[in-house]
Order: structure tokens, then C-alpha cells, then sequence
């Protein structure tokens, strides 16, 4: 029915079984758009955020997108800038990946605020000072980058190519995407890094906050570092799942297993910079406002040292071994295992310093803050993983996505 | 003459509450929501989500029966002069658009509803919890609009607020100076509602740049540390984390003065944790 | 995306499966009449953009009757005799009708206008509700005191040369925000050749600049 469009010599499934799988990631989108509709038309109160507890669910899941859609920056960074050519038969995939987390990013951003009509006020009257400026402004640049160095993917679908115009326009901009990966990595330094800032900045939240460097707290090093570290897990996380459900080999293990090594490294060096930091901020900073490091684990129902050791040793120190030693990456279980664990500890660490941060006392009379999420917010944030759902599939089905799928699925 | 009135000294208001005269009335927060069109809930239940400017908090000495002792800390927004009391106030600095900002010639922090886009990032920025977010539209009883202060604007859903040291005050105190020729304002010009509301009198309003005023002679705000008190009975809260606070208490009550800060065990004495109840 | 793809398709069929990329290098017929659509396309969207638009954006009202003031400051001398402080330094703004009711109390002159005032208003003990020009958002604090009294400037620099008309020209309001004409200006660019021609935040600030050497912080002017 559709197989003009699928890429030549390409074993797709059928089109119906295509359909019936968009069709239910649909209704979840659908459900998602309904509760978005309800945030935008009937305001924040259909959330369960107060005055205490001003970040939602959602905004964990824009700080987790950003950071494991951090594959597409440190990718192209590796293959463009570097010159690793090899992760050329990955980058399409880091690519979709990062476009379909950035869109997500900016559309909860818009979802998030009180006002949305009011959402240009950002660029407009921007305050130079706020973290959050700088977010919104690199953002929406980097959005743009990944825009354009995802049309020439899109581009090279069969029936698109067949038109000279297209051809050769993504003929071109192949030839130039170095200098959108080199600027992609430069914004994505920035927002990445913004990001992190956004909490520790916070000097009236002993538990965000953090010394650092000029203007920049330490935070703003670790969420930049940690982004492309951890990055490249989720990203082969999303090969893995769509091997496993195309039931084929998409790239060849030397290119999942080089990503995979450098991951490891990044995450380890990562990680010591990361338990520095914490101890420095157990032991220094937090002494010096009044807190013991213990005063933000306990006395309360939920956060307790587990999420410390849950960010640190289960979701870093755990994948940095498997994925820096060369007999255990490449046993496929412990390699799953690693990049699994690796995604997941970079979105507690985000957890860590949007959501808890919310939740300590600072005020000695003051109470713990506990939050859970309405079903608007779970709505809204799961709509981006559907809607990603959707958007990899279509690019797998009718976009030449792996540049080794012919080879490695020649009969 | 435009250059004269502009000249002169910088005011720094602020505000000093005895805790050992407030009982907890509750007039500065019924006082505070009537003067400022502050909107409110058909259902209060959720304290939470409930917009109170001024609020009083409860706090006990964490004692059983008979050495219980409690008290009531009154909480207006701090106008926190910030880091170096230089107008890095943690909210101001954190605004992405600008809808706040510190006034040196006042130190009054400002929120301009229809510049705030709702990102709650002040709010997350503010240890001490006086932003409020508009999370509906407010609702006015019927004929409730008719009793609304034409001097404070209302607030739509979606923006945050908080407490402005009833700032169109000091305008309207302003406009009589002007209309009478004056060079400045006096000290009973302006006082917030809060402060005239209190029938304990414990909450006292001034000028803190100005050695005459009451407030300054109560805690004798030592300029060179961002205007910490010199008064011994005087403290400011969470004065450790730098926020430099224009709200100032006093009690002879030493617990509640230690209620103030957080210390970490060990490294200073006598510590204890108190909790409201 | 699908926007290129419809134009690319519509071109094609258009031009005998030739792109517009290629069709435009291949005929100077094809670029002569694309210059002639973009000429006529520029004027189009220009002229509606000048003279449409703002009679789409903003509704005219009349006020309740012609007001002279040209005729009043000869008789009262000048806009104080009107507008005047209230003790605490207030400013009065538009008087109410006690005011007029000083001279009016019977109809003086022969005028349509008068008539309707003294039969309507005067005669009801009806305030007239006239249609403010100047009038601010809710948002906006402003001191007439401390700009008249304390900085000695005259109303012409903010309200131009309302004191010499004769009749009361239509109230425009944005049909959007709600707000006068007379805010953002006549001039739909925002571009201004007196003082008063505009009466937005950047106006105040550009004059506060100026004159303060600082823009003021935002509770100054704002409620």
C-alpha cells in the first residue's frame, strides 16, 4: 500500500500492522493532547502543583528529555568534530532521537507556564541574569540546528529524492552539517549547562545550591558533561528496542560497541567530578547554611539516601564498569543492563535537582513538601513518549534510518 | 527640578515584628488580603494553593506540658536586598522576563502581574515560601468588585504575586509631598496595612536608612553586612543563606530566636529543631 | 515540510512537471510575471496592512456630547481651573458634573452640545461618562502630582493640543485590548513626531531616561 515510499530492498511489515501499532501510540497522544487542552484552556489547576511545590512531573520530564536526547549533540560532535566516522551508521537514529526530545522540551515549556499567550515575554523582555533565559533562547537555536540536520534524513525518503531540487539540496547540506554539529554541540553546551544552572543558582535552596565557576555553578559543568555522557546510553537504549521489535540487526556491533566505550568513559570521568561535587556539597556548602547533609534524607516519606545511591552507584557507577570493560560491553545482556541503568540514572539525577529540590524544609518551622502528579500532568508527560513513539517508527519505516540495515539483512 | 526629587537619599523600608507582643490575631493577614484585592477560594481547605501575602505561622518550642511555649511568626514577603545586599534578591535574579525587580531607591521588590508569564521560577528561588501563584481566576463574591481597591490591580490567573509593602501607599504618600511641596515623605505617611492593622502593635514600619525611624532604632541594621541587626534581641530569618531580609523580629525568647536559622549539630550549642504543629 | 510539498506539486502541475527552482532560470516570460505577482502581491498585503488594518483593529465611539475646550480655557483661563489636586495630591482628572454645574447650572450658550449637557446631565443630576483618551491600563500608576508639581511640566507635553479643540473627535479603542487609541498612537508604526503623540511605557521611560538618567524600576509606574 505505502511501499513506494519505503526505502528500496527494505523489509517492512505490513501496512495494516503498521497502523494498528500508530493507532494505539495515537490514542495516547490523543489523551495527551486532551489533558494539554485542559492545562491550556482551564489553567494550572488542573495539576496537583501548589505554592510550595511549583515544578511539576513534567518538568522532570523536560530535563530528562534534554538529557538523554543529549545523544544527537555529543554524536555529531564525535562523528563531524572528531571524526569518528563509523558512528556515521548511528547518527540518523541520535538525530530523530534528539528531535523528537528538543520538540517535546519546548512543548511542555509551553504547557508549563501560567500565561502561554505570554510565552514570547522570554525573548522579548529577557532577563539577562536568569538561567531560564538562557535555556529558552539556546533551546529554541539548538531546535533549529536539529531541524536542519534532520531534513536532509528526510530528504532521502525515496519519493522525495526522486525530485532534483531535493536531491541535491540534501546532497548539500550533508556536505555542510559539520558546522551545524559543531554549532549544535556549542548551543547544546549552553542550554545543557543552563539547565543545570537553573537549580543551582537557587542560594535560597541549600539543597540546589551550588559554588561554581563566574556566573556558572558547578551544576551548569555536570549537566552539560553528564547530558553527553549518558546521552549515548539512551540512544542505544532506542536501538536495542527497535531491533528487538523489527526482530533485525539495524548496525553492526563495532559502531554500538565504540559508542558504548566512549560513553563509559564519559560517564566515569563524569561521575568523579559528580561525587566531588556532592561531597564537597555535603561536607562545605550546606554546613555552611545551617543544613546537615543528613537533614535532606530524612524526616519524610519518601527521600531517603536510597535516590543518592540510586543516582550515583545503580545509574552510574554500575554502567560506567560494564560499558568501559571491553569483555563485559560486549555481552549483549550486561550491555542492555548498562545503557538501561545509564538512562535511568541520568533521569534521577534530574529528578534530584528539579523535583527534590522542591521538597525540604528550608524554614525551621516550615514542613516537608510531597507531590504526586494529577492525571493531567502523567497525561502530558507521557504524550511526548507516544508521540516519540510514533515519529521513530515513521522515520524507520519510510526513511533510510541505518545506513548498514541492507547489508546486515542481505539474504 | 526634576533632578532634586531624585536626589534624594535612598530609602531602604522595612519592617520589625515583635513576637513576643503578636498573639496570632490574624488581623495583618485579613488587613493585608482587603487592601490588596488579594483573591481567595470558595473552599480554603488546601492551605497550599491559597494566596496569603502576610501569613502567620505557628511555632512551639517542641516542649511537653507544662513547658510548652509557643509562638506566632507573622511572614510577609522579606524584599530580600540578596547577596552583598546589592538587589540580587534569589527571586529577581532567577525572573527570565523581567517582571520583577528591586527598586534601589525604595529596596522594595516589585511583581508586575502583567509582565509574569507564570514560570514559578521565583517561587522555587524563595526559601520563604511569599510567592503565591494565581492558580484560577479570581472569583469575587457579587458586589464584591465595588469594595475593590482602585489603587492595587487585580491579578489574573496564571502570574505570581506577593506582598509589596503596600507600595501604591508610599505613591499616594509621594503625591501629597509633591502636592504640599515637601522634599520627602514622613514616617507616618507611610505604613502598611499590616502594621496599622496589628492590635498588639507588634509590627512597627519605616525607613531603615533613616536613624530617626522606629525600626532603625530597634535593630540597628549594621550597613556593612547587608544590614544585619546590632540589637542583640533582633535576628532575621535564614539569615545564613545571604538573602538579606528587609523583615526583621524580636523576642526575648531565645528558642525563638534560634527558630530563625538552621544550625548544624555540633557547631553550635543548644541546638534545637522546633516544628510547627 | 508539507507546505513545500504542495507548492512543488501545484508548480508542476502548473508548469508541465518543471520545478520552480528550474522554471525560473529557464523563461524570462516565467520571471517577468513572477516580479509583476510579487509587485501586485506587495501592494496588496502593503495597502491592506496601512489602511485595513488599523480600521480592523480599532471601533470609533462618540463621546456623549462635543465638549469646546478651546472656549473653555478662554473663559477659565487655563487647565487647572478644571483639572485641579485634590488636598492629599490626588489628581482629579476629568471633572465630575458639581464642577460644571458652578457656571451651567442653565443652559449659556445656543449650542446642540450644551443642550444635550444641561437637558441630560445637569438636569438628571447625571454624571457624564466620557470616554477618557489618556486613560492607562489597570496596571499603569501615574503621578500627576509629581509630574506637574514636583518636575514643573506642562500638560501639553503628555496631551498634546487637546486644550485648543473645539469638538470632541471619536474615541478609538483597541478592538483587542481594549485599550485608547491614543496609547499606542495614530501611527500604527509607533512612529512619533511629538511628545504626546504616543502615550506607551517606552514613551515614559524614554523621557524618564532623559531627564532621570535612569528608566525607574517597574513599581514607579506600575500597580
Amino acid at each position: 500500500m505505502d511501499s513506494a515510499l519505503i526505502p528500496k530492498e527494505a523489509k517492512r511489515c505490513s501496512f495494516p500492522v503498521f497502523a494498528v501499532g500508530i493507532a494505539v501510540a495515537g490514542v495516547i497522544v490523543l489523551w495527551g493532547v486532551y489533558a494539554m487542552g485542559l492545562c491550556w484552556l482551564k489553567g494550572l489547576n488542573q495539576t496537583n502543583m501548589n505554592d510550595y511545590y511549583g515544578f511539576a512531573l513534567w518538568i522532570w520530564a523536560d530535563l530528562a528529555v534534554i538529557a538523554i536526547g543529549g545523544g544527537a549533540f555529543f554524536t555529531g560532535l564525535l562523528k563531524y568534530v572528531f571524526g569518528i566516522d563509523e558512528l556515521k551508521n548511528i547518527i540518523n537514529l541520535a538525530v530523530v532521537i534528539g528531535f523528537v526530545c528538543y520538540s517535546s522540551a519546548l512543548l511542555i515549556l509551553a504547557i508549563d507556564i501560567g500565561q502561554p499567550l505570554r510565552g514570547w515575554f522570554i525573548f522579548w523582555h529577557a532577563n539577562v541574569h536568569s538561567m531560564l533565559t538562557e535555556v529558552a533562547f539556546c533551546l529554541s537555536l539548538y531546535f533549529s540546528v536539529l531541524i536542519i540536520e534532520f531534513i536532509p534524513l528526510i530528504l532521502e525518503n525515496r519519493k522525495l529524492d526522486k525530485i532534483p531540487f531535493f536531491h541535491h539540496l540534501s546532497h548539500n547540506m550533508h556536505g555542510v552539517m559539520a558546522v551545524f554539529a559543531a554549532t549544535g554541540a556549542f548551543l547544546s553546551c549552553f542550554h545543557q549547562g543552563s539547565l543545570g544552572g537553573v537549580a543551582g543558582v537557587l542560594y535560597g535552596r541549600p539543597f540546589a545550591f551550588r559554588e561554581g565557576l563566574l556566573v556558572w555553578p558547578w551544576t551548569f559543568f555536570l549537566f552539560t558533561w553528564s547530558a553527553a555522557a549518558y546521552g549515548p546510553c539512551f540512544t542505544l537504549t532506542v536501538l536495542k528496542i527497535v531491533e528487538k521489535i523489527t526482530k533485525k540487526k539495524l548496525v553492526k556491533d563495532n559502531v554500538v560497541y565504540t559508542l558504548a566505550k566512549i560513553s563509559g568513559w564519559m560517564i566515569t570521568t563524569y561521575l568523579i567530578a559528580k561525587i566531588i561535587d556532592t561531597v564537597y556539597w555535603a561536607l562545605v556548602t550546606a554546613p555552611s547554611l545551617g543544613f546537615n547533609f543528613m537533614s535532606f534524607y530524612s524526616n519524610n516519606k519518601f527521600y531517603g539516601l536510597w535516590i543518592l545511591f540510586a543516582e550515583i552507584v545503580l545509574g552510574g557507577i554500575i554502567p560506567a564498569a560494564i560499558l568501559i570493560k571491553k569483555d563485559w560491553r560486549e555481552n549483549s545482556k550486561l550491555l542492555i543492563l548498562a545503557i538501561v541503568l545509564g538512562t535511568l540514572g541520568v533521569c534521577i539525577n534530574r529528578w534530584v535537582m528539579v523535583l527534590q529540590v522542591m521538597a525540604p524544609p528550608v524554614m525551621t518551622f516550615d514542613t516537608w513538601a510531597l507531590y504526586y502528579p494529577s492525571w493531567q500532568e502523567v497525561a502530558t508527560t507521557v504524550l511526548p513518549v507516544a508521540y516519540g513513539v510514533i515519529l521513530i517508527s515513521l522515520a524507520y519505516r519510510y526513511l533510510p534510518v541505518f545506513p548498514q540495515e541492507k547489508e546486515l539483512n542481505a539474504e | 527640578m526634576i533632578k532634586k526629587h531624585n536626589k534624594a537619599k535612598a530609602h531602604k523600608f522595612g519592617m520589625v515584628i515583635d513576637l513576643d507582643k503578636c498573639t496570632g490575631c490574624g488581623s495583618c493577614m485579613v488587613a493585608c488580603m482587603s487592601e490588596n484585592n488579594v483573591p481567595f477560594k470558595e473552599n480554603e481547605t488546601n492551605k497550599k494553593d491559597s494566596i496569603t501575602w502576610m501569613h502567620v505561622y505557628r511555632l512551639t518550642n517542641g516542649k511537653s506540658f507544662p513547658d510548652t511555649e509557643i509562638c506566632y511568626i507573622p511572614r510577609p514577603c522579606m524584599h530580600c536586598g540578596g547577596k552583598g545586599d546589592h538587589g540580587h534578591s534569589p527571586c529577581v535574579s532567577v525572573c527570565p522576563a523581567t517582571a520583577t525587580d528591586y527598586d534601589y531607591t525604595t529596596g522594595i521588590v516589585s511583581q508586575i502581574y502583567t509582565r509574569c508569564f507564570g514560570c514559578r521560577y521565583c517561587m522555587a528561588a524563595c526559601p520563604y515560601h511569599a510567592r503565591y501563584f494565581n492558580w484560577w481566576d479570581p472569583i469575587w463574591p457579587s458586589g464584591m468588585e465595588k469594595t475593590l481597591s482602585p489603587d492595587v490591580s487585580p491579578r489574573m490567573r496564571g502570574v505570581v504575586e506577593k506582598c509589596s509593602f503596600c507600595f501604591h501607599r508610599y505613591q499616594a504618600a509621594k503625591d501629597t509631598a509633591y502636592f504640599e511641596e515637601r522634599e520627602d515623605i514622613t514616617e507616618d505617611e507611610y505604613q502598611t496595612a499590616c502594621a496599622q492593622a496589628c492590635p498588639a502593635n507588634a509590627i512597627v514600619f519605616g525607613d531603615l536608612n533613616n536613624s530617626e525611624h522606629e525600626v532603625y532604632k530597634l535593630v540597628k541594621p549594621d550597613p556593612y553586612h547587608g544590614g544585619r541587626p546590632k540589637e542583640p534581641k533582633a535576628f532575621r530569618l535564614l539569615e545564613r543563606l545571604g538573602t538579606n531580609p528587609k523583615v526583621y523580629y524580636i523576642s526575648e525568647r531565645e528558642w525563638v530566636r534560634k527558630a530563625g536559622d538552621n544550625y548544624v549539630k555540633g557547631k553550635e550549642k543548644d541546638h534545637k529543631k522546633h516544628n510547627t504543629e | 515540510m508539507s507546505e513545500i510539498e504542495e507548492k512543488i506539486e501545484n508548480s508542476s502541475v502548473n508548469d508541465d512537471k518543471v520545478g520552480l527552482a528550474q522554471e525560473n532560470i529557464k523563461g524570462d516570460s516565467g520571471l517577468g510575471l513572477g516580479v509583476i505577482f510579487f509587485i501586485l502581491a506587495f501592494v496588496v498585503f502593503f495597502l491592506s496592512g496601512w489602511l485595513l488594518f488599523p480600521k480592523l483593529l480599532y471601533s470609533k465611539k462618540q463621546q456623549p456630547f462635543n465638549f469646546n475646550h478651546r472656549l473653555h480655557v478662554q473663559e477659565m483661563g487655563d487647565c487647572e481651573s478644571c483639572h485641579s489636586f485634590r488636598e492629599d495630591g490626588s489628581f482629579t482628572g476629568i471633572p465630575q458634573i458639581g464642577m460644571c454645574v458652578e457656571c451651567h447650572e442653565e443652559q449659556l450658550g445656543d449650542t446642540k452640545d450644551e443642550e444635550i449637557f444641561v437637558t441630560q446631565y445637569v438636569e438628571n443630576e447625571k454624571e457624564v461618562p466620557w470616554l477618557i483618551y489618556s486613560r492607562q491600563p489597570d496596571c499603569v500608576f501615574f503621578s500627576h502630582a509629581a509630574h506637574v508639581i514636583g518636575a514643573n511640566m506642562d500638560c501639553k507635553t503628555c496631551h498634546g493640543d487637546i486644550g485648543e479643540s473645539t469638538i470632541s473627535k471619536p474615541y478609538e479603542v483597541n478592538r483587542i485590548t481594549g485599550y485608547s487609541r491614543d496609547i499606542w498612537g495614530k501611527n500604527i508604526w509607533g512612529i512619533k513626531k511629538h511628545s504626546w503623540d504616543s502615550m506607551k511605557m517606552d514613551d515614559c521611560a524614554e523621557c524618564h531616561l532623559k531627564e532621570t538618567q535612569s528608566k525607574g524600576a517597574c513599581f514607579q509606574c506600575h500597580k
